[in-house]
């Protein structure tokens, strides 16, 4: 007589060795290869992002006339995506057959590492580049299209070389800002451009501790 | 994972878990994988749980979405599971049940859709159609419709195979 399915379910699972399950032991591992990886990318395409920019801006600076300029610029990117390569090299060292936690932990100690180098190159890449900016701005002939407009709205202004001290004094206080700022800034970047991964890398860890507890 | 709360919360819906997961999986390197991704997510929405439904529907709800999280996920990226790196043979499902009858009608269940799994499934663990459309999000009547369409479609599969 043909079997039901439901009969042939109840039967076929009273056999206790068909329902073996196997242990917990292996996922985390997996997925902190899988984690550091994703990371190890998202961090490279950063790197090559910053100085294809680095190579963009100097192209253009040459093509506004403002070369100088441009060649700080230039040098100032370039010299982010220099400091990121040691950095790089040390993440593609985390040996991954250690345990999870350890390979996470170890990768937990280089990230803090690195925002922290970070933290301090940003806290002068900020000024710099905002330094840069300005005298981009001065020097592409915009700055005599502005000293004209304030001129005009202020005729007796003081001129500090041929620059309107209210320009310069306005310029010294947010490069002063930035410099008191900037580790903030870059830290929010941070949280915008990899928020998710860092969250995600805090609760692994978290729910790592539990297990081991 | 505290192994109180495996014990506890976990053990005495252990058999469920690996049925879905066999369900759904055709390797045993996969399997594991799902079976312990479920057992992470329970664990991890533990405190979600509200105690609207029985912890078991919990359990079973859990179970479901992540084998079709996973399987949808292993669709996008087979580079995340163990699967990827047998041969194509090796995809055929390489476990056995010591019950021939019983290895038939899983290797009929895995020809069906991904929602078919589900239902007929918790059908076969004797869910009541209430149950079953609780955890499914659909109504009884639905349920009881799809029962009978998916249980032709077994009956036709096995045809030929099952005395």
């Amino acid at each position: 007589m043909e079997k039901s399915i439901e009969s042939i379910w109840k039967e076929g699972f009273l056999d206790n060795n068909a329902l073996l399950a196997p242990k917990l032991n292996d996922l985390y591992t997996r997925k902190s290869i899988h984690f550091i990886d994703k990371f190890t990318r998202l961090f490279k395409i950063n790197l090559i992002a910053i100085a294809v920019f680095a190579g963009v801006l100097l192209v253009a600076s040459f093509v506004a006339g403002i070369p100088f300029v441009g060649g700080f610029l230039f040098l100032l990117f370039m010299s982010l995506a220099v400091v990121g390569k040691p950095e790089m090299d040390k993440l593609k060292k985390i040996d991954k057959n250690q345990n999870s936690f350890q390979y996470l932990s170890e990768f937990d100690r280089w990230l803090k590492g690195t925002i922290q180098l970070y933290t301090k190159i940003y806290k002068v890449f900020y000024p710099l580049f905002f330094l840069g900016l300005a005298a981009a701005i001065w020097a592409s002939g915009l700055g005599s299209v502005l000293l004209e407009l304030v001129t005009k709205i202020i005729p007796d202004m003081y001129l500090y070389r041929g620059i309107p001290a209210v320009w310069l004094v306005t310029m010294l206080m947010i490069t002063n800002l930035l410099y008191r700022f900037g580790g903030t800034i870059y830290q929010l970047d941070m949280k915008l451009t990899y928020g998710n991964a860092l969250r995600k890398l805090d609760e692994m860890l978290a729910d790592m501790e539990e297990l081991r507890s | 994972m505290s192994s109180d709360f495996y014990t506890t919360s976990i053990i005495p819906h252990q058999a469920i878990i690996i049925k879905i997961c066999r369900a759904y999986t055709n390797s045993q390197e996969d399997f594991e994988d799902y079976y312990q991704e479920v057992c992470l997510q329970i664990w991890k929405s533990n405190d979600n749980f509200q105690q609207q439904s029985e912890w078991s529907t919990w359990v079973y709800r859990i179970a479901l979405n992540v084998c079709l999280t996973l399987l949808k996920k292993q669709k996008n990226n087979p580079h995340h599971f163990a699967s990827e790196f047998l041969p194509e043979q090796a995809m055929v499902d390489s476990r056995a049940f010591a019950d021939e009858s019983l290895n038939l009608l899983y290797g009929a269940i895995r020809q069906l859709s991904e929602i078919d799994r589900a239902v007929i499934m918790l059908y076969l663990e004797e869910k009541s159609y209430q149950e079953i459309a609780e955890i499914m999000g659909t109504n009884p009547t639905n349920v009881g419709v799809r029962i009978k369409r998916i249980k032709e479609r077994l009956k036709k599969l096995l045809d030929g195979k099952v005395n």
